[in-house]
Order: structure tokens, then sequence, then C-alpha cells
């Protein structure tokens, strides 16, 4: 089961220090809920806030990752015919999560807690402690629960299904909310914030432990604390058994169901789609034609992988849409005389998704197709890449472009269209010399645990960072004289040449 | 005869973990046009690799291998676009339907379009897999699976087509269908190049035998000639023969004894 969750520790060597590289990325991470406990007056408002990214980020967790672990039916073939209950199965794999979900909890928790020890000693730092790790469990405990709910009601491919959508839906919700979090949150208006307890706190898990810390602060008790405190203390256990006495009963049945795959036709697509007839345009060769055909469908059908890419929707339409909202609001509308930063920084973060989906296109489970592209008469192998590059843009790229490019044309007016191209360009050229300066790997042919996250993180900063870059140069050069048109010819030269080059590459 | 495929003096050798291990061991070998030939050995015998060296899977290797005259290698796409593979449990895109896969093949391939609709419906049909052509592979069984691959190395009419166990997976009707099919192949001017660790069916398959063992050639010739020259009734005997391994039943019995 080692190679069931990636959590950065993919590669089976130095598997020790991965866990120290992840423990330490999370401590970093939990930094910023340490900064907010310290700097914010009210305590239970800065706890209510840790407590509320610590489930944020553990549930995030659990849907991204932890879940494969619970759902996994690889082994179904090796357990179930051996005399092993469903219990026991689902008891395995619980403790392996339950491991893993405490040492990302302490990892995130690890600052906020050596910081409360300091300032308010070792009472109070034993409680966070216990109140972190009953987070935890709620956490696991309350996602495990609906899972198998769930599983029992709907089984099959509708479950796998439901499960990816719910997935993608919920870190859409976290990614955007923390972000949104972090840009409302003003500083000053925290000084003068009252906390109180109302009724409503009974359906918020936050404030259950916020009760439970102050407690033992010698806060004055009432029912609806107690009420709180009880729920801190008994719900995740509450939840566990439940789930482990009844839920898990039949685990095995509802593996060998989740396993069954649903027999789907697939309809023919339309001959004259929108993607068939930008395939039909953009392709140089029936063999492109091909490819990207194939590859539409692959990667539209390719759970794991839009599970991984989708969230990037996030970045990629909440960021520019809060900055354009943030601009309207602060100027008082937008119009031909507001400063193209904006749009500009719009349009740069609008690549963001279509740079993810790069970054992840090697993810799949096709390990062995490398043997059909060697054996097909392709001059290079590299036109695999640029059938995908293209669909890609497709699929994530241009139409959240031409939005963009709606939107300039509405403020700004037919003058400044010119620099929806420049970043299609720019960030185009920027992604093909990536795949060229990379070793070839083919699409969807590394699965996620081979994948690791560990460079990822790493990749997707410096990726910011060099957009952010790309966006500046941008919007300098508009400030030169025909600088903009020059720009752009020197970057869609850039474009053709390095597709043809990138057309070359062979596979080794 | 013409000689389709030359093989002189090839070696392979892999490296894993530091220490190199050679797969194949100087083998040389002419094949000629138009026969069956059955490509025989035990598991690690170097048969696959022998294949996917032929197919220009893999490079790295020592010797001439020719096919048609022209040196295999990545780069020699008049080799490929008459070659054929069809692999044993070869990797498909199998949240495809075999529409989707086949007409992919097809385009790689540049067959034209209608041509390849017309191609992959009748064998689709030939195979019984009509009723299935808009399910998404991953349904699939994997003898189902198999016929797909085998369709794929044949839908562009290749001169030469190699097989690595083509029949793994198979119902006993398609065996049939897949023998009957061989033999018309061969009867239309190609060359089959089968391999296979099971010798009785290579044996009423094949023109010509090559048995490896361990990387090198250790018999070769028509079926009946070698079976008399070494007095023995089957391959399997043959191969027990060449290769000592003639205490199977003493080594079953003790074994059995004591489990």
């Amino acid at each position: 089961m080692n190679n069931r969750v990636d959590m950065g520790f993919a590669k089976k060597s130095n598997t020790s220090k991965r866990w120290m590289k992840q423990f330490f990325s999370l401590a970093i991470m939990g930094i910023f809920s340490c900064v907010i406990v310290a700097t914010v007056p009210s305590h239970q408002l800065g706890y209510s806030v840790f407590f509320s990214m610590l489930m944020m980020m553990l549930m995030t967790s659990f849907l991204s990752e932890y879940s494969n672990i619970l759902l996994d039916s690889k082994d179904n073939s090796v357990l179930f015919h051996q005399p092993i209950s469903s219990k026991t199965i689902f008891a395995g794999r619980l403790a392996y999560i339950l491991i893993a979900a405490l040492a990302s909890g302490l990892a995130l928790s690890a600052p906020t807690l050596i910081y409360v020890l300091i300032r308010d000693g070792l009472v109070i730092g034993s409680v966070l402690f216990l109140s972190c790790l009953l987070v935890t469990f709620f956490s696991v405990f309350s996602a495990l629960f609906l899972y198998l709910l769930l599983m029992k009601v709907i089984g099959g491919e509708k479950f796998k299904d439901l499960v990816s959508y719910l997935q993608i839906g919920m870190a859409l919700i976290f990614l955007g909310g923390y972000y949104f979090s972090i840009e409302l949150l003003d500083v000053k208006d925290l000084a003068n914030f009252s906390f109180s307890y109302e009724w409503w706190g009974l359906f918020v898990p936050p404030m259950w432990q916020v009760a439970f810390i102050d407690f033992f602060k010698g806060v004055e008790m009432d029912v609806l604390k107690v009420s709180m405190i009880a729920l801190a203390l008994v719900s995740p256990f509450v939840l566990g058994v439940f789930s482990y006495k009844y839920l898990s009963l039949g685990l095995k049945t509802d593996l060998v169901k989740f396993d069954n795959k649903d027999v789907k036709k697939q309809t023919k697509s339309r001959k004259y789609s929108l993607s068939n007839v930008y395939i039909r345009l953009f392709a140089v060769n029936k063999q492109e034609r091909g490819l990207m055909t194939v590859y539409k469908k692959l990667f539209s059908r390719d759970r794991v992988y839009k599970m991984t890419v989708y969230p990037a929707i996030a970045y990629s339409l909440f960021m520019p849409l809060f900055k354009v909202v943030k601009a309207y609001n602060e100027e008082g509308g937008l119009n031909a005389e507001s400063s193209p930063s904006v749009y500009i920084t719009a349009l740069y973060f609008l690549s963001l998704l279509f740079i993810s989906a790069l970054l992840y296109l090697s993810m799949g489970d096709f390990k062995n197709v490398s043997d059909l592209y060697r054996v097909a008469p392709l001059k290079k192998q590299g036109i695999v890449l640029s059938s995908v590059l293209k669909v890609l843009s497709y699929n994530f790229f241009l139409i959240p472009l031409a939005i963009g490019a709606a939107f300039i044309m509405y403020f700004w007016g037919w003058g400044h269209m010119l620099s929806v191209l420049t970043v299609f360009f720019a960030v185009s050229l920027t992604c093909i010399l990536r795949l060229l300066s990379g070793s070839f790997k083919l699409p969807l042919s590394i699965s996620k645990a081979e994948m690791g996250n560990s460079g990822m993180a790493v990749m997707m900063v410096g990726t910011m960072a060099l957009l952010a870059m790309l966006g500046v140069l941008h919007y300098f050069i508009m400030l030169v004289p025909y600088g903009l048109i020059v720009y752009t010819s020197i970057l869609a030269i850039g474009y053709f040449v390095s597709m043809r080059v990138l057309r070359v590459k062979s596979l080794k | 005869m013409e000689t389709i495929i030359s093989i002189k003096n090839l070696s392979k050798s892999f490296r894993n973990g530091g220490v190199e291990k050679q797969v194949i061991k100087d083998i040389s070998l002419d094949i000629p046009k138009g026969k069956v030939i059955g490509y025989i050995g035990p598991n690690g015998a170097g048969k696959s690799t022998t294949v996917k060296i032929l197919c220009g899977i893999l490079d790295g290797f020592k010797g001439k291998v020719e096919i048609f005259g022209k040196p295999v290698g990545a780069d020699v796409l008049e080799v490929k676009k008459r070659v054929g593979y069809i692999p044993e449990n070869g990797a498909l895109y199998d949240t495809l339907t075999p529409i989707e896969f086949l007409s992919f093949i097809a385009s790689l391939h540049d067959i034209p379009t209608d041509e390849a609709e017309k191609k992959i419906m009748s064998f689709l049909a030939f195979f019984d897999m009509t009723a299935h052509m808009h399910m998404r592979m991953n349904t699939f069984s994997k003898g189902m699976k198999q016929k797909i691959l085998i369709i794929s190395g044949l839908l562009h009419n290749p001169e030469v087509i190699f097989m690595d166990e083509p029949l793994s997976g198979l119902d006993a009707n398609a065996v049939l269908l897949v023998k009957e099919l061989i033999n018309s192949l061969v009867k239309d001017g190609k060359t089959v190049f089968y391999c296979s660790h099971l010798m009785d069916v290579v044996e009423k398959m094949s023109d010509e035998i090559v048995m490896i063992n361990d990387g090198v050639i250790i018999a070769q010739g028509e079926c009946k000639d070698l079976l008399v020259k070494e007095d023995v009734d089957s391959l399997e005997n043959l191969f027990a023969k060449l290769t000592g391994n003639t205490e199977q039943k003493e080594r079953v019995s003790k074994f059995v004894e004591s489990y």
C-alpha cells in the first residue's frame, strides 16, 4: 500500500528525506496561521481562523490523496479472496490515512503550537495540541463517513464521477476561499473585532475547539459553550466508531461495485463541432490531426488528470476576477483611460490553468504506450508533444483568452486587442521552450505516485514568477511606440520556429 | 527465395542496477519472404527483445539488422510503413472505443479516412466486435483487447508482421480465426514472424522454426526436419533435449512429495 498516497514520497529511495521535506513544507505553510494567532487581538478569532485553515488543509488532502487509499480497488483481486473481513480492510486503510493525516496536521500546527506554548504556557499549549488532534480526527472521520455513506447509496462509475466532481468543486472552493480570505483580510478591522458565541456555532466545528480552549482559559461557561465542547470531544469518535461498526460492513462489496466499470457507449462527436474545426484548421498533417483528436478525448476522460489540473481554475479565474473587481471598485469603473496593467495582470493569470495542464501532462496510467509511437511511421515523436500543446491550448487557454479579449474590448476598446495575441504567444512560447528543455515524457504515461509533488510546487511558483516578469515586460513595452507590435511579431516568429523544433524531438 | 529480414551478429545487453545482462548473444538469421517463421523459446530467452529490435522499438544493439534491405532504427520511415507489430500485453488507450483507437492508428499510418473506416468495420466484423465498437475498452476482457491489438497491427496492410504471443487471452474461436488469418496473409505474400513460448501452437503454424534459448539460437530449420534429426516427436521434447532439461518428471514428483 505504500505507493498509494503520493504526499511527495513518490520515489522509493530517500523516503525519510522526503518525509522531512514534506513536514518542513507544511510547517512553512503553517506559519501563516501562526501569524494570525499571534497578531489578531481576539484570541478566539485567531484560533477560529487557525482551526478553519487546519481543517481546510486536511480536508483538501483527504479529497486529493487519502480518498485514493480508501477507494483503491487495485488490490481487490489480491485481497478479496483471502479470509479478510471488510472491517479489517477498512481498519488497515484507516490506520494508514490517520497516520498520514496526523503527520500533516501536526506539521501544519507546529509553528502555532510552539508559539502558544511559549506565550500561554504548558496547559494551554497542551490543550491546543489536543484540539489539533481532535480537529484532525474530525476532518478524517467526517470525510470517511461521507464517502462510505455515498458508496452505499451510489456505486460504480457514478460514484467515481461524483467523487471526482466533488473533489474538484471542493478544491476550487477551498483554494478560492483561501485566496479571497487573504485578500479580504484587513488587519485594521481586526483590532475592533468582538467575538461572541452564537447558536450557529454549533454547526461550525472550528468554534467547538475555541470553546474547548476557552474552558481552560477560565472563560465563563454556559450551555452553548458546553455543548460545543461536548461536540469537540465526542463527534470525531462517534463518526469514527459509526463508520467502523456499520458503514465499513460490506466495504468489500462496495469496492467490487466501485471497480465494475459501467459500460459506456460513446456517441460520435459531431464532425463540425468547434473542437473538430479547430483541429482541422491547426493540425499540420493527418498524423497531427489524429493525435490531436485522440488526446482531446484522452485528457477529457482521464479522471486523475482532471482532478489534479482543474483546481488550478481557482487561481486562473478567481485571481484575475478579483483583481479586476478590485480595480473596478477602486477606480469607480474601467474605461479606455484605465491602466492596462489591470488587464495585463488578468490575462497572464488566465494562463495559469494552461500551464498547470502542461506541467501535469505526463500524468496518467498509460505506461507502456511508448512502443506504439516507436513503431508508428512518425518522422519524430515530437509531433505528439506539438499535438498535445495545441489540444491543451484549446482546452485551457483559448477560451479564457477569448473571455479576456471580450472584456478588454468592452472596457478598453479594439486598440488594446493586440495584447491578447502577445499574451498567447508569450505564454505558448514559454511552454514550448519548457517542453524542449526537459526530457521527453509521453503524455499520460507516468502514474501520479511516480510523478510526486515535490517538484511541482517549486515549478508552479517559478512559473508564476515567470508570468509576472512577462507581464511587467509586456507593460513596459507598451510604453514604447510600436513596441508591442515588434515584440508580438518576435514572439510569433519564435512560436512557429520553436513549434517546428518541438515536432522533431525524439523519444529516447 | 528473396530474403526480407537479415540479421547478422546481433547482440543486445541491458543494464540493470549497475549489472550488465546480455540478452541476445551474436545471433544471425535470414528470413525469406512469404513464410511463417516460428520464433520460439522459453520466457526470458530473448524473443521479445529480438522482435522489438526488428520493429525499431529498441536500439543500442550490436550487429546488422535489415528489413527490405534497409537498416532498422528509429528513423527509417519506409520500413515502419511496411511493418506491422502485434505486441503481447500491448498498451492500449483503453478510455477510447475501438473505433476511436483504430481510427487513431489509421491516422498515424496516413490511411485515408474512408478507407480506414471500411477496413476498421471489416476487421471488427471479422472478430465479432461490431457490437462493442462504441464501448470504451476499459470494460473489455483481455481477449477483446488483444483482438483490437491484432487489428491495429494489420490495419495498414503491412508486408511483414511481427507477432509476439498474439493468441494470448483469445478464446478458441478467435484462435482459429487468427490461425486462418495468418495462413491467408502468407498466401498473399506477407511474411509473419511469430514469437511464442507455446511450442505446440507454433509447430502447427510455422514453415520454419527458429529456437532460441538464453539469447542464443539452438535450432533452426523446417519443423519436421528438426524433429527427425534429433529423433523426437515434438518441439517441446526437442527443446528439452537441446537444453539438457530432460528430468522434468523426476523434478515434479520430488516437489510434490515434499509439498
